[in-house]
């Protein structure tokens, strides 16, 4: 059984020094879990500024490689989710917006294309945009690692504030559905994407339990060790961005351990 | 077993006239099916409507499955959108806005009010409109459909839109891939593998048809429904006022012959 790890910068071990494949791997949380568990071998497809998009990438080029097997057992640290990922055309790549600032607008001169930036974060970032692609993001990825065991976490954001924010959007409607009869018709208005509970169902939904889904119950990685470990703060985030080597041994230790313990 | 569709116009039978609920319910695709297999369904439910994208189908079913209606025995048509369309909520106008065809038929109300969504809606189409975001939204939201539909028996079908076409024609001349990283262990190095597999027919297709059991249907990839009326070369035949549209009454016959197979399955 391999240890196959997903996701972003806190699952790739950003900022641990030296930054070399070797140190970084020894002492990010998937290195720290080899060692302490008896994996045939440690793979790590988590890459800086991932959305949960570019994640099931990482799981989808997995999954068609020679390093699948069934028998893996896969650990996946969900991302930010204001991140999204588009192709973008004239300059034919793909763009992940990682924090809806100006961070990756440096490389770009062309005024049209900053302007579509700002205009679509000043016309398309809110929550209700957040929560749909969250959701739909995740059943891809429930269903990309549906014959594993595994693990899913939120590394980075909190989830509980995004679906508790949802609500209080002045919407004038949900998206409007119509129900038909023969006889009649109603009007229904869909909320069931911005509702962790019924999200949350819908994951769990012929999951075994050797899957475990905890971005629902429990806080992100980073608020865990911002929350608990406040007067350390700097020694366990690094410039109060991201784990140093305490911050991934406290999230393996006080937090991961037990489940993987029981699933493997 | 009750018969319980979803999709957008094509199935919600716009430009079906009479329109009211009882002719139009009478006459669309599901409407056709009940009144033809009255002895294996107890009711009929149409959640379809207008412009719909898959997102918005996938919403439908959310709420189906989430209603008193829901039940693990009930038989789901669904046809499917077109896979440019998109939906998104928008600030300001605290709306959601789905694009229907790109075009500016949804602008219109907006041109006098708000210049900066005009101009946000016009770059969205120069930077954003391609077959990869199209493949991109259609793997994931069939996956979020797939997920939801899999304890029942039920036919995917695809109304509008050639998808095969799509897939076919993904830009990849002089585009950079998503650079996917890993590192192994056992050889202590990290790779860099350039991202193409979502663009790939056959990576959804495996998603879609694992586990299927008896009377779950992926028919997407197939002929539409749209295509299957135009191929008859009769527009004024099959659908409303010639203006190969929408599916006019014969068009939903015609369609039903075609898929009625999969429904005299289930007897």
């Amino acid at each position: 059984m391999k240890l196959v790890t997903f996701g972003c910068s806190y699952v790739w071990g950003d900022e641990l020094i030296p930054n070399t494949p070797e140190y970084r791997n020894l002492n990010n949380i998937g290195g720290i879990i080899y060692k302490n568990h008896k994996f045939d071998d440690y793979i790590n497809f988590a890459v800086c500024g991932a959305s949960n998009e570019r994640i099931l990438l990482q799981i989808l080029e997995y999954k068609n490689s020679k390093y699948y097997s069934e028998d893996d057992f896969i650990l996946v640290g969900l991302s930010g989710l204001s991140r999204k990922l588009n192709y973008i055309n004239i300059y034919n790549q793909a763009f992940t917006i990682p924090h809806w600032n100006n961070m990756h607008l440096t490389n770009f001169e062309d005024e049209e294309f900053v302007n579509w930036f700002n205009l679509d974060k000043k016309i398309n970032l809110n929550y209700k945009n957040q929560l749909t692609r969250y959701g739909i993001n995740l059943l891809a990825i429930k269903s990309a690692i549906s014959d594993n065991k595994y693990i899913v976490f939120q590394s980075i954001d909190d989830v509980d504030f995004s679906y508790d924010s949802v609500t209080k959007e002045s919407y004038i409607k949900n998206v409007p559905l119509k129900l038909s009869t023969i006889k009649n018709q109603t009007d229904l208005y869909s909320t069931v994407l911005f509702e962790k509970e019924k999200i949350k169902k819908e994951i769990l939904k012929s999951t075994n339990k050797n899957q475990l889904w905890l971005n629902f119950d429990y806080e992100s990685w980073f608020y865990f060790i911002k929350n608990k470990h406040q007067p350390n703060v700097y020694e366990t985030l690094k410039k109060g961005n991201h784990p140093s080597e305490l911050g991934h041994q406290i999230w393996y230790r006080d937090f991961l351990k037990k489940y993987i313990e029981n699933i493997i | 077993m009750k018969l319980v569709t979803f999709g957008c116009s094509w199935l919600y039978g716009d430009e079906l006239i009479p329109n009211t609920p009882e002719y139009r319910n009478s006459n669309n695709i599901g409407g056709v099916i009940y009144q033809n297999h009255q002895n294996l369904f107890t009711n009929y439910l149409n959640y379809s409507g207008n412009g719909a994208s898959n997102e918005r189908i996938a919403m439908q079913l959310f709420e189906y499955i989430n209603s008193e209606h829901y039940s693990e025995d009930d038989f789901l048509l669904i046809g499917l959108s077109s896979p440019a369309r998109r939906l998104d909520y928008i600030n300001k106008h605290k709306i959601p806005l789905t694009k229907p065809h790109w075009n500016k038929m949804h602008i219109k109300d907006f041109e006098k009010i708000d210049k900066d969504f005009v101009e946000w809606f016009k770059l969205e189409t120069i930077y954003n409109l391609n077959n990869r975001n199209e493949i991109k939204r259609y793997f994931l939201n069939l996956n979020t459909i797939s997920n939801i539909i899999k304890n029942n028996k039920f036919l995917v079908f695809q109304s509008i839109d050639n998808v095969p076409n799509i897939y076919e024609n993904v830009e990849f001349d002089n585009w950079f891939e998503m650079p996917v990283h890993f590192y192994s262990k056992e050889k202590n190095d990290e790779y860099e593998i350039p991202s193409k597999i979502i663009f790939s027919k056959d990576t959804l297709k495996s998603f879609l048809n694992k586990g299927l059991s008896k009377n779950q249907n992926w028919i997407n990839f197939d002929i539409t429904w749209e295509d299957y009326l135009k191929n008859l070369n009769d527009d004024d035949k099959y659908f409303c006022n010639g203006r190969s549209i929408h599916p006019c009454e014969n068009g939903v016959k015609i369609w039903y012959n075609y898929i009625k197979k999969y429904i005299e399955d289930l007897q």
